[in-house]
């Protein structure tokens, strides 16, 4: 009986199993013989093959098992001899050859035709198999499930609810299986254990609700439904390797409101503070693990990590090219990698009367780039690197209008996608982060792509990553010393990667309750009129409406400050009308505080004389018993500041050193600065505090008040290592030179003297003075007068004949 | 063959089935009667598991329904009208795919012969087949393997006069020279009556009537007298006189257990008036329509 059904599939494939084929074979040429041009009929013939493809596919495998589905009654089938077993072998042997082999087959010629080697050819032989094996025998649960057309409809949507629901209470455990109810549709697909679990649920509910086994069904259904959750729960969880556990002290956090449609959502952003590697790696931080108010954030929720950013111009990438091709290739121009704050959306609708509780754990990923392969710039060059393959295809000339000069420069680029024998170690690299380079080694000149560049992917499907990619390099673009490109000359094509090193996990947790990011409710400055109010026009106003009785009631009060808020001009505010207008205002402040500093901290960002007036007035008349009982100052960081900046910083103190503990030491810099040793934190948090907001002015104010110079120092250089001075404006420096002025730098004035001169040389008139913000940290001669002559006089200096003055904080001639 | 017993099923909430007691001797011709939507269909499918009962009991081939393995299915040939046919397979596809199914059963001189008598185009895929052409494909490859037991599901159902009669013959000459035991269903009496040995009459869900043709015909008559006056119909008629009617001087009645001594006697002392009476058989087809408008009436509240 088998036999019958195999061969009795083959016939019933006939008329469409031709078009498969073709549909494959277009596939696989598409695969391995990219595009060259981008015609309308080709991109249309080419486009079609991945959905003849899977339509071709589905149509056979569904219509055929519906077609001889066991539950259906009205099939002739029904009333035959048929053994189970029999028909599923012959059904399961045929659509495997006819569906599933199509498919490893296409697989396998495009893993010949990339060079793959034989471990990785018989890899993706029993990976494809194995994948298509499962899916097959999940439709056919799903498919045979069902007795009629309308009971299959209904029961697949029945099961879908159920698996969901399964998966919902599984999240009430495993957090990490949470997802947000519209992405079930969307990426149900990702998640083979969620294929399974709907073809077991889909399986077992003709067997609870059906009445062929009326004793059963419910034991039958608990258990369908009991391996889905057993499996979910027990499945492992992916580790991620982590070779260090810190726990910082401070961390950086924002909580802000995220528009979704009519609704608000917290984004949480956080930064830690990394202790600095070698310039020589990069690095990216993502979510490893977030809890806020005691329940896990699912992964849905937390910004997958990225990869790190290849750009020529990056200190690491530079690095490496130098090491790989010599100390001939000139790169003058870099930058290290930035620090990217961890991002996740806080699961909920934003709840102004909530408070967070965080723990986190942010990883931070240091990689190094590793030159992977180099072969000349010419079509039909290849390159190997393990198992990963590229070739040149094509190199076109290409214009652009202004004249530049380019090249457009098709490559292939293979590499395995094996997930069967286990992921590729971190040693190995990411292939899907290869960076690719043109380098003139002779002429020292590089040119990066920056990105991978567009082109077709076949990553996820298939046992082998097949990509195709495009790049439009200009001679002009991307230059690093200002150079333009020689295409006649013999370049290279560098493929970089990045190696993973390190993986360390910063662990924190906050100590007091993080307040709710504030929605303003006035609706802007100009409200509803739309129209800035002249100035004066409040001053006048108030002649007529003096201020409510300090003891009025807060509707009154209200009232009269939204008529006064919408009077003031916001762009400019005379003292007098400002000291006019904060006198008025004070007195209310004092019988309606909460009111007050709730009224104000709504005010919105554009409404800043507004803000400027009540936070006067409430300076001017907060009492010091009132500031520590108000749980509404724990949030206003402006007033905190302001309160530090008029000598009150002890009254203070604890409130901004609670801000810097629950991550938003952002928010009260100026208080922090302004007397660190008062306010009260250890000397790891004011080591965290420096990691995370490195500058000139926490160097100068940090310096043997909070943290020993030597510390900071040394901190400092690690940050500054690597770094050269840049061609920038004359007003910008650069953070990293300022913080080497600080911290008294060696190299500063060799570099200063060679940004001066680049500087000038690239300046139409050569009178370009000495910067601004390095000023405070050279001595001069007196009789110099004007930053010109103070630059001319320091380009004729010895650069090894400053040194530093700790005391003074200046370099002076030796 | 098959013994059902109280049989009962209902769909949303409406009895399709009251309790339906029916035996399908071994060897007999036994022909399922009664209108459309009187329950034939369900009755079979739920004697071929085809469908879940609500109670009663059923035995086919001395097992019951549900528990049919496929070594009784090699015995059991069911051909019905709803049945969802491969409509992509030519005849001989069709046969090729079901006959691993009966091992040795399968007999491919019968197959042949059947094919030939049958007449049909083998290669036209089943769905280009006309009605009575795929009726006779599903009989060949239902047949071929010689079952004892034939079911056949109003197998003349939109069937040409002309293939019906030759679907007819050629089932009538088998069934006579195989022996097979038939349950065959239909709402036209007349067609059956050429062939079966047994009739189960079924009316709104329930068997009103199931014996040998013979027999049933044995029992019957249709029996008209003329009165020497117009009356009233008299109290006391016995219980086998059916659908009792009196128009001007003409009285008109079913004996649905006649006696030629008893039933003059009984026309004698209840109507004494009687000048002449006629007494003649009665087809199947008048046997069913009496007994059809005697269970309504009784049904029916008198006024």
């Amino acid at each position: 009986m088998t036999a019958a059904v195999f061969r009795a599939e083959f016939r019933r494939a006939l008329p469409l199993w031709p078009w498969l084929l073709a549909c494959h074979a277009l596939a696989l040429y598409d695969r391995v013989s990219p595009m060259e041009s981008f015609g309308r009929s080709e991109i249309i013939l080419r486009g079609f093959a991945p959905w003849g493809l899977w339509s071709l596919s589905t149509i056979l495998l569904v219509g055929s098992l519906w077609a001889d589905n066991p539950s259906r009654r009205d099939h002739f089938l029904a009333s035959r001899p048929v053994r189970g077993l029999a028909l599923l072998v012959g059904k399961f042997g045929a659509l495997f050859l006819l569906i599933c082999l199509p498919f490893v087959l296409a697989d396998l010629a495009a893993s010949v035709s990339a060079m793959q080697p034989s471990q990785v050819l018989l890899w993706g032989i029993l990976q494809t198999s194995l994948f298509s094996s499962v899916a097959l025998l999940a439709i056919f649960a799903l498919t045979w499930a069902w007795a009629t057309r309308t009971t299959a409809a209904v029961g697949l949507l029945l099961a879908f609810a159920g698996v969901i629901t399964v998966i919902q209470a599984v999240a009430e455990f495993q957090p990490r299986f949470a997802v947000p109810a519209t992405h079930y549709l969307l990426f149900a697909h990702r998640q083979l254990v969620l294929l399974a679990a709907f073809a077991v649920a889909g399986f077992s509910l003709p067997l609870a609700l059906g009445k062929r086994w009326p004793w059963r069904r419910v034991p039958l259904f608990a258990a369908a439904c009991g391996i889905p959750v057993f499996a979910l729960l027990k499945f492992p969880e992916a580790e991620t390797i982590v070779d260090t556990h810190i726990r910082p002290a401070l961390v950086h956090l924002d909580i802000n409101l995220q528009p979704v449609g009519e609704r608000f959502e917290d984004s949480l952003q956080v930064k830690v503070p990394a202790e600095i590697p070698g310039a020589e790696f990069d690095r990216t931080w993502s979510f490893s693990r977030l809890e806020a108010n005691g329940r896990r954030v699912p992964e849905w929720y937390l910004q997958p990590p990225t990869g790190p950013n290849g750009g020529v111009e990056r200190t690491p990438v530079q690095a490496e090219l130098q090491r790989h091709f010599g100390e001939a290739l000139r790169l003058t121009k870099s930058y290290r990698s930035e620090h990217y704050p961890a991002t996740a959306v806080l699961p909920g609708v934003h709840d102004p009367s909530r408070s967070f509780a965080i723990e986190l754990s942010v990883l931070e990923t240091i990689t190094r780039w590793e030159v992977v392969a180099d072969m000349p710039l010419q079509p039909g060059a290849t390159a190997t690197h393990g198992a990963s393959r590229w070739s040149i295809g094509s190199i076109q000339p290409f214009s652009r209008p202004g004249g530049d000069e380019g090249r457009r420069i098709r490559v292939r680029a293979t590499s395995p996608a094996l997930w069967l024998p286990g992921l590729p170690s971190e040693q190995e690299g990411d292939p899907r982060y290869d960076q690719f380079y043109i380098v003139d080694v002779a002429g020292g000149q590089v040119r990066g792509t920056g990105k991978s560049g567009i082109g077709n992917s076949t990553a996820g499907r298939w046992s082998v990553r097949d990509e195709t990619k495009f790049f439009l390099m200009f001679s002009r673009e991307q230059h690093v010393d200002g150079k333009t490109l020689d295409w006649s000359r013999e370049l290279r094509l560098a493929i970089l990667r990045p190696v993973v090193v390190r993986r360390v996990s910063h662990d924190w947790k906050s100590q007091q309750p993080i307040p709710p990011p504030v929605m303003s409710e006035k609706g802007g400055w100009l409200g509803q009129s739309g129209v800035n109010p002249e100035v004066g026009a409040a001053l006048k106003w108030l002649d007529g409406h003096p201020a409510p009785a300090a003891d009025a009631s807060w509707q009154v009060i209200r009232a009269w400050l939204d008529e006064l808020h919408s009077r003031i001009n916001r762009h400019h505010l005379p003292d007098a009308e400002r000291e006019t207008l904060i006198a008025a205002v004070a007195p209310l402040a004092v019988g309606h505080l909460e009111d007050f500093l709730r009224y104000r901290q709504d005010l919105d960002s554009q409404s800043y004389q507004s803000q400027q007036i009540m936070l006067e007035a409430m300076v001017r008349t907060l009492e010091p018993g009132v500031i520590g009982n108000s749980r509404l100052l724990a949030n206003d960081a402006p007033l905190v500041n302001q309160l530090a900046a008029r000598g009150r910083l002890p009254e203070v103190a604890s409130l901004v050193a609670d801000f810097a503990r629950s991550g938003r030491a952002w928010r009260v810099q100026s208080a922090l600065f302004a007397d660190p040793a008062a306010i009260g934190l250890t000397q790891a948090e004011w080591r965290d505090f420096y990691r995370l907001y490195p500058g000139p002015t926490a160097f100068i104010r940090l310096s043997d008040s909070a943290l020993p110079r030597s510390l900071l120092e040394e901190e400092t250089d690690r940050i500054i290592e690597g770094f050269e001075t840049q061609p920038l404006e004359p007003h910008h420096l650069g953070s990293h030179v300022e913080l080497a002025m600080a911290r008294g730098h060696a190299a500063v004035p060799a570099w200063l003297q060679r940004w001066l001169a680049n500087w000038r040389e690239q300046q139409p008139s050569p009178s370009a003075g000495f910067p601004y913000h390095a000023k405070r940290f050279f001595e001069f001669p007196p009789h110099l007068k004007s930053d010109s002559e103070r630059a001319d006089w320091f380009l004729e200096q010895d650069p090894s004949r400053f040194v530093f003055d700790p005391a003074t904080a200046r370099f002076h001639l030796r | 063959m098959i013994t059902i017993r109280g049989l009962k099923k209902r769909f949303r909430g409406t009895d399709a089935l009251h309790g339906v007691d029916l035996d399908v001797p071994t060897g007999k011709v036994t022909a399922f009667l009664g209108p459309n939507g009187a329950g034939k269909t369900t009755t079979i499918k739920c004697a071929m598991n085809l469908l879940e009962r609500d109670a009663g009991s059923i035995e086919v081939l001395g097992c019951d329904p549900r528990a049919l393995k496929p070594e009784h299915w090699q015995r059991i040939g069911y051909v019905s009208e709803n049945q969802k046919m491969p409509g992509w397979m030519t005849v001989p596809q069709l046969l090729d795919y079901v006959r691993p199914m009966y091992g040795k059963h399968w007999d491919r001189d019968f197959e042949k012969k059947l094919l030939a008598e049958f007449d049909l185009p083998l290669k036209t895929k089943l769905r280009s087949l006309s009605r009575g052409q795929a009726m006779k494909a599903a009989l060949v490859s239902s047949l071929a393997y010689r079952p004892q037991l034939v079911v056949l599901d109003e197998p003349f159902s939109g069937l040409d006069p002309l293939v019906r009669d030759e679907f007819l013959t050629g089932l009538l000459e088998l069934t006579e020279t195989e022996g097979w035991t038939v349950w065959i269903s239909s709402h036209d009496i007349e067609e059956v009556e050429r062939f079966a040995d047994r009739v189960a009459i079924l009316n709104n869900g329930r068997v009103d009537l199931q014996d040998d043709v013979d027999a049933i015909q044995q029992r019957f008559r249709a029996v008209e007298l003329v009165l020497d006056q117009e009356i009233p119909i008299p109290a006391g008629l016995p219980p086998q006189w059916l659908n009792f009617q009196i128009k001007g001087r003409a009285a008109r009645f079913t004996d649905s257990n006649y006696d030629e001594s008893r039933s003059t006697d009984d026309c004698q002392s209840l109507l004494p008036g009687v000048l002449s009476r006629q007494v003649r058989p009665m087809n199947l087809r008048e046997i069913f329509v009496a007994l059809a408008k005697s269970y309504r009436g009784q049904r029916e509240p008198q006024p």
